[in-house]
């Protein structure tokens, strides 16, 4: 019996090395696919540079002899791609842990009315135009970013008052969408046509809004986040089992929500504040992640975040490929992939009585 | 010695629990038994310390991650391999990389229950029965000293309710730790409880050693039914209800 226990004890455990070794593999392949992405995107552009040029343009840096290429690499290419994949890997990110912590699975990092804050602000400040000297460029992210906070402080607070529990953070967070949804209206309506059609461009989610220091902005945020996220991998493997049976592992969940909460709104607001509403990555990538190496978050929240970069920067990709000239934003390609993406992902959903 | 005074527990103005006493010498099985609302899972709940500190060990509070507390089953669907959720045990001990030795505990904890065979299969596709054993077994990686345990056998069949419960009793023994469970089967409870207490709405109606709280008249009052108390072959008390 002993015998017959220590060898299905060892069988268990070259199982469990093999799919440690599958899953790193599965993070390794999204990786490499996201490095031959993020090349495709950079050689993608409406100025017909070949790959030589580009080559040339990257070696010789930003003040290389050839003014053109590299200013296009430099300063529009570059920070664009950089952008897409920080923007991906924080709504990745962000996705998984808000769909963990919700128990959840078509819950996104929208699903608490962010986005909706991060419009109000922008709209705002759109609509008020350049306050205490500062240059638009600046004011609207800040804005947003602002109102981000504002949105997150609220239902927070709510959290923090009525405990943690899933459904109090959803029905506080559709209060919160509501109501900034509501106020993004009425700025809108108070618009002249020209600001109006700068709020909305900015709705839309685009790209061409990045800079080097939205890259860097955005990469910092991501960066302080990494050591709070990574920290918490086994606790939010953990809370996959239940509030009750984390609970009984000494997990405090309350806790636990709240902390996660705030991440997810540092890295949405980061990832929204300078290019608008990039819908459906958060809610997809998680999928995927899942799917591909399972809920260890040791393991899923890396993949998501990659996942999330393979998503924006796919979609980068298809919108200058599509139309070459004017660049579709990829705010608008992501929520039309999305939607059968999302039909996909209801439909392979277990019906609740078998969950 | 575990010893433990859970506080009145009132729920939307009404009082589901008077205060409860209750002490055990380590080793001991002591079992929570009660007809359908007389307060069991509220006062292992409680035990367990889910609404603060309750139970000590030789006066000093007992610490959460000594306590090992399994609530009623209920089905989980998480993308994990049963080795996984029972490694999950030691929550707070895990690393960026799993330890052998972790690992190794977790692979013998299985093993123990006869759970091996099951290590590689995702836990959404096991029965409601397999994932209780399962999560009985990460409780038990974390070798807590006391277990509170709600109804631990109520979706396994006979044969693994008479192995889970062997195997618990020999784990009290062996580790001199106390397992306090709510069951609802009398001869199960005659069999490997130590100590019982009986709960009827809310209140204790009896407690002490099970051969002394177990009895006819004990039972035609709690439950409303006849019942005869014999005796199987090896002495233990079978409760026949009529």
């Amino acid at each position: 019996m002993t015998g017959m226990a220590a060898t299905s004890g060892e069988a268990s455990g070259g199982a469990y090395a093999r799919q440690i070794k599958q899953r790193s593999a599965a993070v390794f392949a999204a990786a490499l696919v996201l490095g031959l992405l993020l090349a495709a995107d950079l050689i993608t552009g409406p100025s017909a540079m070949t790959l030589a040029e580009l080559n040339t343009a990257f070696w010789a840096g930003s003040a290389g002899q050839d003014r053109a290429a590299a200013a296009i690499l430099w300063h529009i290419r570059l920070p664009q791609t950089l952008m897409a994949a920080l923007i991906g890997a924080c709504l990745g990110l962000a996705g998984l842990m808000m769909q963990t912590i919700l128990n959840n699975p078509l819950a996104s990092p929208f699903t608490l009315g962010f986005s909706a804050a991060a419009g109000f602000g922008a709209a705002l400040s759109i609509l008020a135009g350049s306050v205490f000297g500062l240059p638009q460029w600046l004011q609207t992210p800040l804005a947003a970013f602002a109102m981000t906070l504002a949105a997150t402080a609220l239902i927070y607070l709510i959290a923090k008052a009525k405990g943690a529990l899933p459904e109090v953070l959803v029905l506080a967070g559709i209060a919160v969408l509501f109501f900034f949804q509501s106020l993004q209206s009425l700025v809108q309506f108070l618009a002249s046509p020209e600001v109006l059609q700068q709020i909305v461009f900015w709705l839309f989610g685009s790209l061409l809004k990045a800079s080097w220091t939205s890259v860097q902005v955005c990469g910092a945020i991501l960066l302080a986040c990494l050591p709070f996220i990574l920290r918490d991998a086994w606790n939010l493997t953990a809370l996959r089992m239940g509030d009750a049976n984390a609970a009984s592992l000494g997990l405090d969940v309350n806790r636990l929500r709240r902390r996660a909460f705030l991440i997810i709104a540092a890295l949405t607001a980061g990832a929204v504040c300078f290019t608008g509403t990039i819908g459906f990555v958060g809610l997809i990538a998680p999928h995927i992640a899942r799917a591909a190496v399972g809920e260890d978050h040791r393991f899923a929240l890396p993949t998501a975040a990659l996942m999330g970069a393979i998503i924006l920067i796919g979609a980068s990709v298809i919108g200058k490929l599509i139309s070459p000239g004017a660049v579709i934003p990829v705010g608008i390609i992501t929520a039309i992939a999305g939607i059968p993406m999302l039909l996909a992902v209801i439909l392979t959903l277990k019906p609740a009585g078998a969950r | 010695m575990l010893t433990a005074h859970i506080p009145a527990i009132i729920r939307g103005g009404v009082q589901i629990l008077a205060p409860l006493s209750l002490a055990a010498h380590p080793g001991v099985v002591l079992g929570v038994i009660g007809p359908n609302g007389a307060g069991k899972s509220t006062a292992l709940r409680a035990l367990a310390g889910l609404q603060g500190p309750c139970a000590k060990w030789n006066g000093a509070v007992l610490p959460q991650p000594q306590i090992g507390y399994l609530p009623q089953v209920f089905h989980l669907d998480a993308r994990l391999s049963v080795l996984e959720v029972v490694l999950l045990g030691k929550r707070e001990s895990l690393g960026w990389r799993v330890a052998s030795t972790d690992l190794r505990a977790a692979q013998a904890v299985l093993a123990g229950l006869n759970l091996s065979h099951l290590a590689a299969r995702q836990i959404e596709s096991l029965s409601g029965g397999q994932q209780q054993m399962v999560l009985l077994a990460q409780r038990l990686l974390r070798a807590p000293r006391l277990m509170v345990l709600d109804e631990p056998t109520s979706a396994l069949d006979l044969h693994h309710q008479l192995a889970i419960l062997r195997h618990l009793q020999a784990y009290a023994r062996r580790t001199q730790s106390v397992i306090v469970m709510a069951l609802h089967d009398l001869t199960l409870a005659a069999r490997f409880c130590d100590q019982l207490i009986l709960l009827r709405h809310g209140t204790q109606v009896a407690a002490g050693a099970t051969d002394d709280v177990l009895t006819s008249p004990a039972i035609s009052d709690c439950w409303q039914i006849t019942a005869e108390i014999l005796h199987s072959m090896d002495g233990c008390k079978v409760i026949v209800p009529h």
